[in-house]
């Protein structure tokens, strides 16, 4: 099965939950950090790691601009503004490129070849058991490049990296999703069995929520409420999960010590009555994806 | 001369919105922006009216005419992301993978495809009490958040030409992608909102590398600033390290959230310094941006020969 761990508003627990869960989760598993513009989830599962490897787009390079008859069919059909026929050849902009393979489509000379522009990279390990997680936990994730615009293309290769651990060794999925609710968001949270929303009890948690309900919560796939720092605010989260039938599955109290415990990288499994309180989570996330997961 | 000031974080929930608030109070006549078009929580303690709603198109997306298909799938092969595909000898098409890129309905041989404007979103031009507040909605799932925060920012630009304001405020997106980068880029001065967490450190680096990317000036808020006392030395290491300025360090204190969920800045918390914490912060904020005007006022008043 697979959990993806979301929230509309950043800073809400996500990571915390998702650490928490895929450290006491029974059988083999993949933690899966889509977030690669913050990618925090390899901080607190300090895995070790089998692989790195360089993620790059397929962007056009001006390989032989002699052969250019200066048609600009190329810039004509860029919807991105990323190559412009100027004088004898086109100029290439390729941090501007989503990679969609047009221009060399239509070029009818061979003036453009195949290049790469970095995106970053991804990677992949495993986590020991050494300090209490449950055994077979892996990691994959990845890490957008200082400067890189385009999350999504790189979000898309994390997943087909998990894939290729799951088709060598099958297990669930625990995803951590970007915050927010536009592309990088959806992206990560796309066919999955089950959906985590993490919200505080505060007016921007409460309004961030309602738009990740609208954004991400389809209506197909069951889908769960954390609430985090529980007693923090006023009762708002409450009363919204109530009125759009979302099942609350834990409350994590508002309490200095847990902050300072998660502050320093201590997960929620080693703070005593939250370890019972992630255990009864992961059973409730099991009962709700198990209709999809069965079917 | 408009100063334009961006509060980001890398992290998400490290306080750039409640940051951003206080600061619109302490600056007067100001322009105010929220860069955060995904989930711009801004308007909840600003409660602006809004005086003019714009539609905002972000690029293209196919449009299907299925009776003029016949079925001989070019445009699945040209797609490279996935976005047709033929099922039960049905073309299928998910609108949410389109990148807008046309290069089906280029290649279609039955002009069955047809490339048409996508509404993704909507913004706003509004009135508060401490200005005038651009601000944005982004439609669920869509793309093209940085060319949204490009046009906001024109806009805020513009605004701030006609009113004579001296400052343009604006709340930026999370992470260190596109929005961001669009947020950042050229902007005046960066307000980086950090907390000492393992996560909040690791991320104000990335932020910190971006800006340094962008050649920007950087100031750092420490935010839950006695949460963890080492990783806060991290932070201020790091700080004394690149030549940013600490603004302030604000303590970790419920009170702040009971503000919040009353409607108040962070300027009107008086527990604990916050209050006079965050109007030193907005202090030194406007004299790096003086000290910068100032030089760049003695190069140009340089001889030239």
């Amino acid at each position: 099965m697979i959990v993806a761990i979301a929230s509309g508003k950043g800073g809400t627990g996500k990571t915390t939950i998702a650490t928490a869960l895929a450290r006491i989760w029974d059988g083999p598993r993949v933690a899966v950090d889509m977030d690669v513009e913050a990618p925090n989830l390899h901080l607190f599962l300090a895995p070790s790691y089998d692989g790195r490897k360089r993620a790059v787009l397929d962007v056009p390079v001006v390989l032989h601009p002699e052969a250019c008859s200066g048609c600009g069919a190329c810039s004509r059909l860029c919807a991105f503004k990323a190559i412009i026929a100027l004088g004898d050849y086109p100029v290439v902009f390729p941090e501007m490129c989503h990679g969609c393979g047009g221009c060399l489509e239509v070029c009818r000379r061979g003036v453009l070849g195949a290049g790469k522009r970095e995106l970053g990279e991804i990677f992949w390990g495993r986590a020991g058991a050494a300090d209490g997680a449950s055994p077979d936990l892996r990691i994959a994730g990845g890490q957008l490049r200082i400067g890189e615009a385009m999350s999504v293309p790189l979000i898309r290769q994390v997943r087909t990296k998990a894939n290729e651990m799951l088709a060598e060794h099958p297990g669930d999925v625990i995803i951590d999703a970007p915050p927010g609710t536009s592309c990088p968001a959806l992206s990560a949270v796309r066919e999955v069995d089950v959906l985590l929303l993490v919200a505080e009890p505060t007016p921007f948690g409460l309004h961030d929520l309602g738009l990740a309900v609208r954004a991400l919560a389809s209506g197909r796939v069951p889908t769960g409420v954390v609430v985090n720092r529980a007693g923090l605010g006023d009762d708002c989260i409450r009363a919204f999960c109530h009125k759009h039938d979302l099942p609350i599955l834990a409350e994590i109290p508002f309490r200095r010590d847990i902050a300072e415990a998660c502050a320093q990288g201590i997960p929620l499994d080693h703070m005593g009555e939250l370890r019972t309180m992630m255990e009864t989570l992961a059973r409730s996330l099991r009962e709700l994806a198990e209709p999809r997961v069965a079917a | 001369m408009t100063a334009e000031i961006t509060v980001v974080s890398g992290k998400g929930g490290t306080g750039k919105t409640s940051v951003t608030a206080a600061f619109a109070k302490l600056a007067g006549r100001t322009v105010i922006c929220d860069l955060d078009v995904d989930a711009a929580d801004l308007h909840i303690l600003l409660q602006p009216e809004i005086l003019e709603t714009t539609a905002f198109e972000g690029g293209k997306i196919a449009i299907f005419e299925q009776n003029m298909c016949k079925g001989c799938v070019l445009c699945e092969r040209y797609c490279r992301f996935g976005a047709i595909a033929k099922i039960d000898g049905v073309i299928k098409f998910d609108p949410l993978r389109c990148e807008g890129c046309g290069v089906c309905a280029q290649f279609c041989p039955f002009g069955a495809i047809v490339m048409r404007p996508r509404r993704a979103g909507q913004w706003f031009r509004s009135r508060t009490p401490f200005g005038t507040m651009l601000h944005a909605e982004l439609y669920p799932g869509e793309e093209n958040s940085g060319l949204l925060v490009t046009q906001l920012r024109e806009e805020a630009r513009d605004a701030a030409r006609e009113e004579g304001c001296d400052y343009i405020l604006s709340d930026g997106p999370p992470g260190i992608g596109c929005p961001v980068i669009s947020a950042v880029s050229g902007t005046g001065f960066v307000v980086i909102v950090t907390e000492p967490t393992v996560s909040g450190v690791h991320d104000l680096r990335r932020i910190a590398d971006l800006c340094n990317h962008f050649s920007r000036p950087v100031g750092v808020l420490l935010n839950k600033a006695d949460l963890n006392l080492a990783l806060a030395d991290e932070v201020g290491a790091l700080c004394a390290e690149r030549g940013y300025p600490v603004l302030a360090r604000i303590p970790y204190e419920p009170a702040v959230v009971r503000a919040l969920v009353e409607g108040r800045t962070l300027d009107s918390v008086t527990e604990n310094g916050i209050a006079d914490g965050i109007k030193h912060a907005w202090q030194t904020v406007i004299s790096s941006l003086g000290r910068k005007e100032k030089c760049q006022q003695h190069a140009n008043n340089m001889p030239t020969t």
